[in-house]
């Protein structure tokens, strides 16, 4: 029996405002599951109805079988950590870390012994007497992890918590974090509109957009086997190619441009009856090769572009050019030469092609 | 149910949050299987009546927040017209706080408040569920992001939603209690209209307010023009608003929106051939904002 679930869940406000529709998930013990999508698309929300912030308008959320839904949030036996750090300015470490157990009436030996454990996990021991405004950054996002470990919580609910962290410390805690998650092993839904930490974070992701779930799956699942269009765009940065085109006897036809379908995927198109018919091909920057020994190996997917501008991102080059009018972006190897304007060959690799139906942008399979 | 009771006690209201404030003169019930509130005027009720609505629902009672003197002057002064508790020339502003749980306990928030904003606010309990905040103007001044994270720290640690109204600054003179009487209708009535919003300001609240009050002959000018040519395109009025909110920024619009900004283009474009109305220009982007409002509404 899995330990958190969630059922048919929906979140409508005012009785018009549909912000979370018929969402389902099953969390596992000990598993760090992130919420991910663009502003709006009702992960926060969701967190909130499992933390009873907000009330779920319809549908069931379980822990250990029973049903929470009207059980206040104080009794769900959970700690949340928030964005914005929710600590007392006018409180040291120490007494930010030692409130919220304060409040629940704890004995204070053992106030004080969650309250060192804690400290000692997140390496804050020398600042606990100090205030927040005498921290950084990471140090104030430490204590507000520090404040929801000493209450040994069975499920913790991160919200955006490193967004208001500069680039290179938000690196640096998301490691922190998934360190901290190895070592405590506690259950956690973490919302993030970030791929990039969604990716390297999460045993499982799941994928929203306009409050409905798109995809659940393990990164490498979600990133390898997009369900549709929106989730291959979200999940991988450059995101994925998208090139629309007509599938005709064996070739994919981009406007002028045509490529040969690699035989199993071609088998699977035609079983399906795209035959003939319109579909969006999909293709990972990386999958679009410019280095010449590769290039012989694709003789029916080597097609010559135009370089329309060239980043260096150190041992990579994204390329960036079009297709028939349609844009698309080649992670290639830094030693190539791709000077824009330039008219260079680039091998397209189909074997590694994701196709999807261009009415319902869902994966052909 | 509620329907045939309210044959019997035509006063009867509901409610679908708690209420900010109890009415003395009124009953107050809370139905736990529609999480609803009613509300019936007492002079409306007998007792055996009473006693019938008792069994049925959870009566919420009206409890004495216990208030220190300086407090209870605040109060006097606000509700009463008593005498300013302050200097007549010092500013102040009222932060209204609201919870969702009615348990809170008051020593606690009381020793939040002071942990958050140390001695600079003075905090009046009004129910127990809701508080004000007093902030003078000092040089100091909480921004949003800070009582955002106070809402966090107190979500957090009292595992209630908690959400606020920010009032504008005012001088503590006789004007003062229809400032903030002005203010907590606009609270109210944010809450009633924009339940997922935590905090309210009247910059925040006041495009709601202003379509609230617009007749509908102007109502109507806009969805004629508007949203019936592009039939009520809920993509496209999401992409005019987040663009006018965003201060007219194709690149954070087309980020939140997670669009490419040549998509945020297109749709611009398209919204500009279809109504006529150019979105890039502020009173063409105001005239588009207000009807993804209406839309919204509907």
């Amino acid at each position: 029996m899995s330990k958190f679930v969630l059922e048919n869940i929906n979140k409508v406000y005012d009785g018009k405002y549909t912000a979370v529709s018929d969402f389902n998930l099953h969390i596992e013990d000990q598993e760090f599951i992130v919420l991910v999508g663009p502003s709006g698309c009702g992960k926060s929300t969701t967190l909130r109805m499992i933390a009873g912030l907000e009330e779920i308008t319809s549908g069931e959320f379980r822990i250990e079988g029973k049903v929470v839904n009207d059980v206040a949030s104080k009794d769900r036996d959970i700690a949340m950590v928030f964005q914005n750090y929710a600590l007392y300015p006018h409180m040291s470490v120490y007494e930010n870390m030692a409130f919220g157990l304060k409040l629940r009436k704890f004995p204070k030996k053992e106030i004080d012994d969650r309250v060192q454990n804690a400290a000692e996990i997140l390496g804050l021991p020398n600042y606990l007497e100090k205030k927040p405004k005498a921290l950084s950054g990471g140090q104030r996002q430490r204590v507000a992890l520090g404040r929801a470990i000493v209450r040994d919580a069975k499920l913790f609910l991160m919200d955006e918590p490193l967004s208001n962290l500069d680039a290179k410390l938000r690196v640096q805690m998301r490691a922190e974090i998934a360190k901290l998650h190895q070592r405590l092993k506690t259950t956690t839904v973490y919302v993030t509109h970030d791929q990039t930490e969604a990716m390297t974070m999460a045993t499982r992701l799941v994928v929203m957009k306009d409050g409905f779930i798109q995809q659940i799956g393990s990164p490498k699942e979600v990133y390898g086997y997009p369900d549709n269009v929106f989730v291959g765009g979200f999940i991988g940065s450059p995101a994925m190619n998208f090139f629309e085109g007509k599938l005709v006897d064996g070739y994919i036809h981009i406007g002028q441009v045509s490529m040969k379908v690699p035989q199993d995927k071609l088998t699977l198109l035609g079983d399906k009856g795209y035959n003939g018919k319109d579909l969006i091909l999909g293709l990972r920057p990386e999958h679009i090769y410019g280095d010449v020994d590769t290039l012989a190996h694709f003789p029916d997917t080597t097609i010559e572009v135009k370089v329309e501008v060239s980043e260096l991102t150190g041992a990579e080059l994204m390329l960036y050019s079009s297709l028939e009018g349609q844009p698309f972006v080649a992670r290639i190897h830094a030693d190539a030469t791709a000077e824009p304007g330039k008219v260079m060959p680039l091998s397209f690799d189909l074997t590694k092609a994701h196709f999807f139906d261009k009415e319902t942008e869902n994966r052909i399979r | 149910m509620t329907n045939n009771l309210m044959t019997f006690f035509p006063s009867l209201q509901v409610l679908s949050e708690y209420p900010t404030e109890l009415n003395e003169d009124d009953y107050t019930f809370h139905n736990p299987q529609s999480h609803t509130w009613i509300s019936i005027r007492k002079t409306e009720v007998t007792n055996r009546e009473y006693g019938l609505l008792s069994s049925i629902y959870t009566e919420i009672k009206s409890r004495t927040a216990v208030n220190d003197l300086t407090s209870t002057k605040w109060l006097n002064f606000l509700k009463s017209a008593g005498p300013s508790p302050l200097n007549e020339a010092e500013s102040v502003r009222i932060i209204q706080l609201y919870f969702k749980e009615n348990n809170i306990n008051e020593a606690d928030i009381t020793e939040a408040c002071r942990a958050f904003f140390g001695d600079s606010m003075q905090l009046l309990f009004i129910s127990s569920q809701s508080a004000y905040l007093i902030e003078k103007q000092t040089t100091y001044l909480c921004t949003v992001e800070d009582f955002s994270s106070f809402i966090a720290a107190l979500e957090s640690d009292f595992y209630s939603k908690a959400r606020l109204y920010i009032g504008k600054f005012q001088p503590v003179n006789s004007h003062f209690p229809q400032h903030f009487s002005t203010e907590k209708d606009w609270f109210l009535n944010s809450i009633e209209r924009h339940r997922a919003e935590r905090i309210y300001t009247m910059e925040n609240s006041f495009p709601f307010h202003l379509i609230q009050e617009m007749s509908e002959d102007m109502k109507h000018v806009l969805v004629k023009e508007i949203l019936i040519p592009i039939d009520y395109d809920l993509e496209l009025l999401q992409t005019v608003q987040l663009f006018f909110e965003n201060g007219f920024n194709a690149s954070i619009t087309a980020k939140k929106l997670h669009i490419h900004r040549n998509t945020l283009q297109y749709r611009l474009a398209k919204f500009h051939n279809i109504t006529g109305i150019p979105v890039r220009q502020f009173d063409g982007a105001l005239v588009a904002y207000c009807a993804s409002l209406i839309a919204e509404k509907h």
